[in-house]
């Protein structure tokens, strides 16, 4: 398991998580310009980024965990695959779930340091702005624990299938979609029911604890479900799937 | 039992498909003791690299296949103790050679006191040390190679299991190589299990040597006993006389069975080598002069082919 994480950290772990943080200011683009160039953006549009913009700062982890976080894991894992280095790397004393864990652990530091430099970035912008979020003990709670739970168990989970099928060149997309539909539902979920987005321009965060709990369940759940299915994975299983 | 580092017996191996089944391995057995070199040779498609992978742990089997008196698939820690060359390389471009090492060294639990010196060693062995901090993109065909042998050595394996090893290498590292991997064997008792098409090298640094073909062991044994079992009888005489000077009085020995020029002698194939005496008796008397007499090894390849030829 230290070996992956070694690979990892040396193919940039920190310098990717950065890039991750500074991808969803993309969407500060139409704010930034200039007045002369600001007929290409309708004021809808502008107002729709300056409030999605606000929102992001909560959605940031899960957009981490769900679309950075499942993405990376998969490449990994099918590069493995598709090199066919993994047969090399079963055949020493490696087990198939101390890759899994070596992978996960390591994706899920780049997807975590991704989304809490982006996460502080935004936190930034927004005091620069004179908008002043409050942190209280559940924001802390929802960054330290709840955030990173629920990033391992989205990366376990997507490990998990990338270990299992990753041999099956049409599993590669057939995983990808299948995961993004009911994440994109959780999304939704996670708008409607979970934050209040009333008063952003008092830059009130209501948080439920409640809910915090359920996303943190659905991460032990899936870090549980995954393990219990790559525990009975065998090297055959994946070295004669490899591609 | 318990002398063998290596011990296969009857292990067998079956490729299940959607509608078929594909026998690999049909009761293949052979042994292996410390310090021993095993020259494991077939066609194409013969089984050989399904042998490795079941050796290795990354294939189920049905049969005895044990490594230091386990079963491979409990070997668990104890692959640790095995150094392996795979057709697969296992190399990352982005990597550079020492790092590539580095992280083998930490799949093997090389403890960091140890593993520095360790990856100085077996770079300097295969020539790389001074391209240790290069990118592995940057490599050859050769260096790739090398790396993967520094890397078969890098846990001080009691099992070295190569396939292939001197494929892509220019001949100083064949040499090199072939030559390392005899000292292993004989001083330091690593047993070594070795696939290649090059049966020349194979005859050369093999104790003893197992012929697969279509998942069976067709011959097994030392070079010597194969040509025993399985080679011509042929005998190189020097005489003083040519060929079409002696051919029908040889033609009239009953266990003559083919006579060509060959060497500046006469090449006889005899039915059995007990009758080389008869043979020298038999040219005295007729008051042929005798240079000198040999046997003629036969090559392995001819071995080889004679057993794997399509029916």
């Amino acid at each position: 398991m230290k070996a992956i994480l070694y690979k990892n950290l040396k193919n940039g772990i920190f310098r990717r998580s950065f890039i991750l943080a500074l991808m969803p200011f993309a969407l500060l683009i139409p704010i930034l310009i200039e007045d002369k160039y600001s007929i290409l953006f309708s004021p809808e549009f502008k107002n729709m980024a300056i409030v999605l913009w606000e929102k992001m700062i909560f959605y940031i982890p899960f957009l981490f965990a769900i679309s950075f976080g499942s993405y990376l894991i998969w490449a990994n894992i099918f590069s493995d695959y598709y090199s066919k280095n993994i047969s090399v790397f079963l055949a020493t004393p490696l087990r198939p779930i101390e890759w899994w864990l070596g992978e996960v652990l390591s994706i899920s530091i780049i997807v975590y340091l991704g989304s809490l430099i982006s996460s502080c970035l935004l936190y930034i912008l927004f005091l620069i702005n004179g908008v002043s979020l409050s942190i209280n003990i559940f924001t802390v709670i929802y960054f330290t624990i709840i955030v990173p739970v629920f990033i391992l168990g989205i990366n376990s989970f997507m490990g998990c299938l990338s270990i299992m099928f990753g041999g099956f060149l049409f599993m590669r997309s057939i995983i990808s979609y299948l995961f993004i539909i009911p994440m994109t539902f959780f999304l939704w979920f996670l708008n409607n029911y979970v934050f209040d987005f009333e008063n952003l321009n008092n830059a009130k965060l209501s948080f439920i604890p409640q809910m915090s709990l359920i996303f943190f369940i659905v991460g032990v759940i899936l870090i549980v479900i995954s393990y219990m299915l790559i525990r009975k994975i065998d090297n055959e299983k994946i070295v004669t799937k490899t591609v | 039992m318990h002398n063998y580092v290596v011990y296969c017996e009857g292990l067998t191996k079956k490729y299940k498909s959607k509608n078929s089944e594909v026998l690999a391995l049909s009761r293949v057995s052979f042994h292996i003791k410390e310090g021993e070199i095993f020259g494991y040779i077939g066609p194409n498609g013969a089984g050989k690299t399904t042998t490795v992978k079941i050796l290795l742990g990354l294939l189920n089997y049905e049969g005895v296949a044990k490594l230091f008196g386990t079963e491979v698939v409990d070997l668990g820690k104890q692959k640790g103790k095995i150094g392996f060359m795979l057709e697969e390389r296992g190399l990352y471009d982005w990597f550079t050679g020492y790092d590539m090492l580095e992280f083998y060294a930490l799949l093997y639990d090389i403890p960091k006191c140890i593993r520095i010196k360790r990856i100085k060693e077996v770079l300097e062995l295969v020539g790389l040390s001074d391209r240790a901090k290069d990118k592995i993109n940057t490599y050859s065909l050769g260096m790739r190679q090398r790396l993967c042998f520094a890397r078969a050595l890098l846990n001080d394996p009691y099992v070295l299991i190569l396939d292939e090893p001197t494929l892509g290498l220019d001949v100083d590292y064949q040499k090199l190589i072939k030559s390392y991997i005899k000292d292993l064997a004989k001083e330091k008792g690593v047993t070594i299990f070795i696939t290649s098409h090059n049966l020349y090298d194979i005859s050369q640094l093999c104790d003893k040597i197992a012929i697969i073909n279509k998942g069976k062991i067709v011959a097994y044994g030392s070079y010597e006993e194969m040509q025993d079992i399985f080679g011509k009888k042929e005998v190189l005489v020097r005489i003083d006389k040519r060929l079409n000077e002696v051919e029908r009085d040889l033609k009239n020995l009953d266990f003559i069975v083919d006579l060509k020029e060959s060497n500046g002698g006469i090449r006889i194939s005899i039915s059995n080598k007990e009758k080389i005496p008869i043979l020298i008796n038999f040219l005295t008397e007729k008051g042929i002069k005798i240079f000198g007499i040999e046997e003629v090894k036969t090559p392995l390849e001819d071995i080889y082919l004679a057993l794997t030829k399509e029916e």
